[in-house]
Order: structure tokens, then sequence, then C-alpha cells
């Protein structure tokens, strides 16, 4: 059963006269307690298709569908209560509030909702719990390392306890060593938490976590693949290759 | 961009004539780079009178003559001294839309939302003609104009990604005032404590009392 489905999912930019396409009939499927990874050149549609799917941006047509609802169709108000109740959103920049500690952070989003502070806070504490920063939770955001940060920004997308995440770049900022920590944290909610996850990336040895990768370019999927064995990484980077010669 | 060490380097090969030049010159540098006839012709005779090149009159029967350059030795110690100074590049403290955007935080006609937006429109139409550009080369054949497309778009990627941080940081920097310029001194100048200090005022900007 799908979580979250795209149909013919097109956005256009530009003018009428010269239009482009940073998505193009995009057609994909993402099962309940699946890990996908996006991958492509740069340019090629990865962030838009994730806002899209995010309903952070209204496609020019198509439709996101998230369970059984279209949220393409519904209204501004409508949108913004499912992309704060079943939505988490994980960026390249963390987007951490500087005067905030980290528990007042992850619990921010919660307390905007309605939920009572002490409540907030509690689960703010969980959700902290489950990215291993539990120790770290009355610190600001400028007394922790990126990978640090990161895990908070993922806590705060966890928090609410989202139908699906999703990551555009989460370790785009980061150096290898934090990059590790963020996917592992990130591969740990999956597989200990059912967590629903799309990230896009453009490092191999990210995606080489992701239970599914899918390659797009010029707005459209143009290979999909689950991965096994050691080499990996190896494998991806090849693809990658082909995919931005190949072409359009 | 230097056309005088293009024809020290290219002349560091073998003699040539002029005409030969200036062909060598716009088959290596694929890139639209453009280089007059005459702008060789003038440097070609500074250089002679700087003693970088010489040359010999190569007659011929069915062509006026010709004048071959060979590179000297005062050449070829200059062309060493080139290659062997790396290439500083600007690192754009004075980037034109970062001053742009600023303006635009401060208040204005324009949101910095927009301002922002529409980089990042012009940055991707770069994005997309280079990748254009780079697909339609064979990389087989023409790796050094491959390395160089590619250079600009990891430079594109990167001003893309600055203009992301930008955006994550707007409503941090919608708080932002500027500091207020010290007040003036007047009558008597200020003995500095630590006169060392005076030196790095190039970089400090606010050593002027
Ligand atoms: N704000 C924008 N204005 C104009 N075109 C845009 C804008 N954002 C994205 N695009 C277009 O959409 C394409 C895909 O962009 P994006 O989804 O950001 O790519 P990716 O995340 O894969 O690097 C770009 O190549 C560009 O043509
Ligand atoms: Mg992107």
């Amino acid at each position: 059963m799908f979580i979250l489905k795209t149909e013919s999912l097109t956005k256009k930019y530009g003018s009428e006269s010269q239009p482009i396409y940073a998505l193009r009939d995009l057609n994909m499927s993402v099962e309940a307690g699946e890990f996908v990874a996006i991958m492509g050149p740069s340019g090629s549609g990865k962030s838009t298709a994730l806002y899209l799917m995010g309903g952070l941006d209204r496609p020019t047509s198509g439709h996101v569908w998230l369970r059984d609802k279209d949220i393409t169709t519904m209204n501004d108000d409508a949108l913004s209560k499912v992309r704060r109740e079943s939505i988490g959103f994980v960026f390249q920049f963390f987007n951490l509030i500087p005067v905030l500690t980290a528990v007042e952070n992850v619990a921010m989003p919660l307390i905007l909702d309605g939920v009572p502070r002490p409540q907030a806070l509690e689960r703010a504490e969980a959700a902290l719990k489950q990215v291993d920063l539990a120790n770290r939770a009355s610190h600001r955001p400028s007394e922790l390392s990126g990978g640090q940060q990161q895990r908070a920004a993922i806590a705060r997308a966890l928090a609410a306890k989202p139908a699906i995440i999703l990551a555009d770049e989460p370790t785009g900022n980061l150096d290898s060593r934090s990059s590790d920590e963020v996917v592992a944290v990130l591969r740990r909610t999956v597989d200990d938490f059912g967590q629903t996850l799309v990230l896009v990336t453009h490092d191999p040895r990210v995606a080489a976590h992701a239970d599914r990768i899918v390659f797009i370019k010029d707005g459209n999927i143009v290979d999909e693949n689950r991965l096994k064995g050691a080499d990996r990484a190896e494998q991806i980077r090849e693809k990658l290759g082909r995919v931005a010669m190949s072409e359009g | 961009m230097s056309v005088k060490f293009t024809l020290l380097a290219l002349l560091h090969q073998r003699p040539m004539h002029g005409y030969e030049l200036g062909k060598q010159f716009s088959s290596i540098m694929e890139a639209d780079w453009d280089v007059k006839p005459g702008q060789i012709a003038s440097t070609l005779a500074r250089m002679k009178d700087g003693g970088l090149v010489d040359y010999e009159i190569a007659e011929s029967s069915d062509a006026p003559d010709r004048k071959v350059y060979s590179i000297t030795d005062e050449g070829r110690a200059d062309l060493e001294l080139w290659y062997r100074t790396p290439e500083v590049r600007d690192y754009r403290l004075s980037d034109t839309f970062y001053i742009k955007l600023v303006l635009s935080i401060l208040g204005g006609p324009v949101p910095p939302e927009q301002v922002l937006s529409a980089q990042r429109r012009e940055l991707y139409q770069q994005l997309h003609n280079v990748t254009e550009m780079l697909r339609k080369t064979d990389a087989r054949k023409q790796l050094p104009w491959v390395l160089l497309l590619e250079s600009a778009t990891m430079h594109l990627e990167a001003d893309l990604r600055w203009i992301e941080m930008c955006e994550a940081h707007l409503p941090d920097l919608k708080h932002y005032t500027p500091p207020k310029p010290p007040p003036r001194q007047r009558g008597r100048p200020r003995r500095h404590a630590t006169p060392e200090r005076e030196s790095d005022g190039a970089l400090g900007g606010s050593s002027e009392a």
C-alpha cells in the first residue's frame, strides 16, 4: 500500500513561448516504511519533485496522493493542515532558531499547532532520543556540531509523527563524518520506527543506504534501482555518470 | 586572460608566423574568447620591443614575405615564471548581487524573496545552457573543454546552494540592522594604544577616526 503517489506530476516555469519543465509527467509511488532516494544532475527537478510531494508548491498539472487524499486539489487551509500533521521536512540548511534550545526548537511546531507546552516538550524529548540527541536537549544550535544540528532538525520533523519525511540534500552542508551520522539516524527511523522517507541527495554514499533509488533527469525518471552488495556506492556513482551523459 | 602568454606558449612549441598563431590561438580556446588579428599583431610587436620574441623574414616567391616569430631566452624565462605563479581568484567579497540582496532587506519596492528568486532563475538558465553544451560535447575528443564546462557547472551549483542558504536565513536577516558608524572624533587625533593594529586597516576598514 502506498503512502504517497504522484500522477503525471508536472511543473512548468518560464513564459508561454519559452517554457521550462522542471518536472514532466512524473509518476512515482512510495510504500509505507520505505526509504527512497532521489538522485540526478543539478537542475533535474529533484527539489521541485519533493516540494510538490510535500505541498510546499503547487504543480502546473498532475496529482499528489497522500494515502487516499489528493493534496493538489485542496485549498490552502486544508493543505497547510496536512503539511503540519502528515509531512515532515528536512532541508540542507537546518533552519533552527538560534535563541531556542534544541528541545524548544523541536517542540516549537507542536506548540504553534496548539499542543500544550508540557506535552509538546515531552514529545520533543522523545524525538531527540530517537536521533540520539537526548543529552543535548538544552543546548542552543550554536553549541551543536553541524551533524547534531541536522539531527535536531530531523527530530523536529519526527515530533509531529508525520506519515512521511521529505529530506532535500540533508547532508549537503555536512562533512562526511557528520553526513554518516545523519544517514545512520535516518536509516534507523525507518528500520526501528517504520518511518517512510524520501530523500534527495547527490552523494552516492548517502543514497547507498536507501531501499530504492530513483534517478531523474530533465524532470522525469530515467532509471530505478534496488541495489544490493557492498559496492553499492560505486554502482550508484557509475549509474549517475551514465544518467548525466545520456540523451535527454 | 593573457594574449601575451598564450602567444609565448605557442611559440615555445615552434616558430610560427602571425597568421598561424591566430589559427592555433582560436583552435585551443574553444570558448568564445574573442581575439582580433590586430590584437595578436600589436602584442607581438610589443613583445619584440621587450625582447621576448624575435622574428626572421621568410621570403617566398609566390606569397608576400612573412615574419616568422620565435621565442627568446628572455621570453622563455617570462613564460616559465607565469606558469609557476598561481592564479588568484577573486572571492567576490564585493558581489553585486549580494549588495542588491542586503539593500532589499533594508526595505524597498521589491522584497528579498523576489530578489533571490530572480537570481535563482538566472542561475538555472545558465546551468541549463552549460548542461546543454556539456551534453553536446564529446568527452573523448574535447576533454579540456569538458573540464572547463564542469568548472562552470560547479560554480553555478555553489551559487545556487548559496541562494538556498540566504533563503534559509531570510527570517534572521530581516532582523538585521547594520551597525551604527562610530561617532566621528573631533579635534585632536586619537592615539592608538596598539600601534601595530594600524597596519591592518586595509581589511578592517573601521580604523579611520
Ligand atoms: N525559482 C525558479 N525559477 C525558475 N526556474 C526554476 C526555479 N526553480 C526551479 N526551476 C527550474 O526547475 C528545474 C529543476 O530545479 P530543481 O528542482 O531545483 O533541481 P534540482 O533540485 O534537481 O537541482 C531547474 O533546472 C530550473 O529550470
Ligand atoms: Mg535541489
